[in-house]
């Protein structure tokens, strides 16, 4: 499978960027970051293949025409500032999932933060091996990886969490507003701009890591023909291209601000945040799916453990827990 | 996007609640406390109270054969009777097996995805550390993985279950027992 990114030619980018308003000689960029003059030029092919524009001047050097929206750990984790989640970032510029890289390293022992990320993704996925749409440099395919001290029969929160966290990102940075479709699809006028899917390695008593891995439609110009119905992304919502890095970066420090709710406080902060968010919280005429079941009803808001309260048409109550659940029109 | 739920699979579902009560009002009646069939990639295994092994409580215990070795062509097939079952008592100890519970409250999934097979099957020889179900909730996907190195013996569970905290999920025969 798929490396990742050569530390040495995020540097390279990290590079170029800092010396933006000049030109760098080739034999220069080579020496300080350690690579022959041949690899240099490659790796530059390499990036102007994924859209980044660098000028090249023959016997004198190189300059980058535009800071590069890539999301290397050089250009992203100066935004971050003292966040613990993204202090340490693995990129790629593909992979199969981020989700999969992350359970491994997980697995390996990476420590609580660890974030993965990748520019494209060959096998993105969601629940249930189905896919998930990750075009080149257009999205933010991102994996997180957490350490919590719940439980793991508490551990289902932190995906509502994901979601909440993922709809401040969005309206800090763009402005755009998005509905959260329980337990944690974005949605903006219905269609999905982020999906989230997350994994836990646990024994009955502690869990051993948690995977949340999110995907986020940034800058597409359009969604394929057989998606355009049920997704949408925030450009083509918003009018204009949106920073990916900016996104990104919101995206981890709201995640560490509701994680430390979380941990502080209990599952109420991201409950009553979630219900401030959510048409789908309260009064929602909804279908369930279920095991190949279908079943309609009406939203009573939410469980403190993050169950959705529904009335079916029965009259019967239920706190769900799992099932797929769509808008009624 | 999940299929449809066809009228066809709708009435056959119905057909096999009906099924479903015939076979335990059958089971209480004839005092049979542990009843597995197999029919059309559906599986069903019933177990009521406590197991004794003990020759003493003979006629308690009824074990049907796998369905792939007798298939049972419709759910109202005669079930054995207590007395022919004596000769089945199982094989195999229920204090030899290793229990895999579920750490959440959740929905059972024994493959990856709907078109992918099981993780594992009953005889399946397990490693440590192996993927046996997912149990899904809220969509934080629970990857269960066996404790020990072992033989799957009891899967107690079909996909799409629901499952409690605690439920048993998985019996193992331990390696070298």
């Amino acid at each position: 499978m798929s490396q990742p990114t050569d530390r040495r030619m995020d540097r390279l980018i990290h590079l170029l960027a800092e010396n933006a308003t000049v030109v760098m000689p080739g034999p220069k960029i080579a020496a300080e970051i350690g690579v022959t003059r041949a690899t240099v030029w490659a790796w530059i092919e390499r990036l102007r293949s994924l859209g980044v524009e660098i000028q090249g001047y023959p016997a004198t050097g190189y300059q980058l025409r535009v800071v590069p929206d890539l999301l290397t750990p050089s250009l992203v984790r100066p935004e971050l500032g003292e966040c613990e989640i993204g202090k340490k970032i693995v990129h790629y510029f593909l992979t199969g999932s981020t989700n999969t890289v992350a359970m491994e390293l997980a697995a390996d022992g990476a420590p609580h933060g660890t974030v993965v990320l990748a520019e494209e993704q060959s096998a993105g996925r969601g629940r249930f091996g189905r896919a998930w749409y990750s075009e080149k440099s257009s999205g933010i395919y991102v994996s997180i990886i957490l350490r919590p001290t719940l439980p793991p029969a508490a551990a289902p929160i932190l995906t509502l969490l994901a979601g909440v966290a993922g709809h401040h990102a969005i309206r800090k940075i763009t402005g755009l507003v998005t509905d959260i479709r329980w337990p944690n699809d974005l949605l903006i006028s219905g269609k999905k701009v982020g999906g989230i899917l997350t994994e836990m390695s646990a024994e009955l008593d502690r869990i051993h890591a948690v995977v949340v891995g999110l995907g986020l439609n940034v800058n597409h110009r359009s969604m394929p023909r057989d998606l355009r119905s049920i997704a949408t992304s925030l450009s083509l919502e918003g009018g204009r291209r949106y920073s990916r890095v900016h996104i990104l970066a919101a995206l981890l420090k709201e995640m560490q601000r509701f994680y430390l709710l979380l941990q502080e406080r209990g599952s109420a902060e991201v409950v009553r945040g979630w219900e401030s968010i959510s048409s789908f919280a309260r009064g929602k005429r909804i279908r369930v799916l279920r095991n190949s079941e279908e079943a309609f009803g009406l939203t009573q808001g939410l469980e403190p453990s993050g169950a959705l309260r529904v009335r079916f048409e029965d009259g019967r109550e239920e706190a769900l827990i799992s099932g797929e659940v769509l808008e009624l029109k | 996007m999940p299929g449809k739920t066809s009228r066809k699979e709708e009435r056959q579902e119905l057909l096999n609640l009906e099924a479903l009560r015939e076979i335990v009002d059958l089971l209480s009646e004839r005092s049979i406390s542990e009843f597995e069939m197999e029919k059309n990639g559906f599986r069903i295994r019933i177990k009521r109270g406590v197991v004794l092994e003990s020759s003493a409580e003979q006629g308690m215990t009824a074990h049907t054969e796998r369905a792939a070795t007798h298939p049972i062509t419709a759910p109202t097939t005669p079930i054995e009777t207590p007395a022919s079952a004596k000769a089945e008592v199982r094989d195999r100890a229920p204090e030899n097996l290793h229990v895999i519970r579920s750490p959440i409250v959740g929905t059972f999934y024994a493959s990856s995805s709907p078109e992918a097979p099981p993780y594992v099957k009953v005889g399946d020889k397990i490693q440590k550390g192996q993927v046996l179900c997912i149990i899904e909730a809220m969509k934080l996907m629970n990857e269960i993985e066996a404790e020990i190195a072992g033989e799957v013996a009891e899967i107690y569970l079909q996909n799409g279950q629901p499952v409690e905290y605690g439920q048993s999920l998985f019996g193992i025969i331990p390696s070298g027992s």
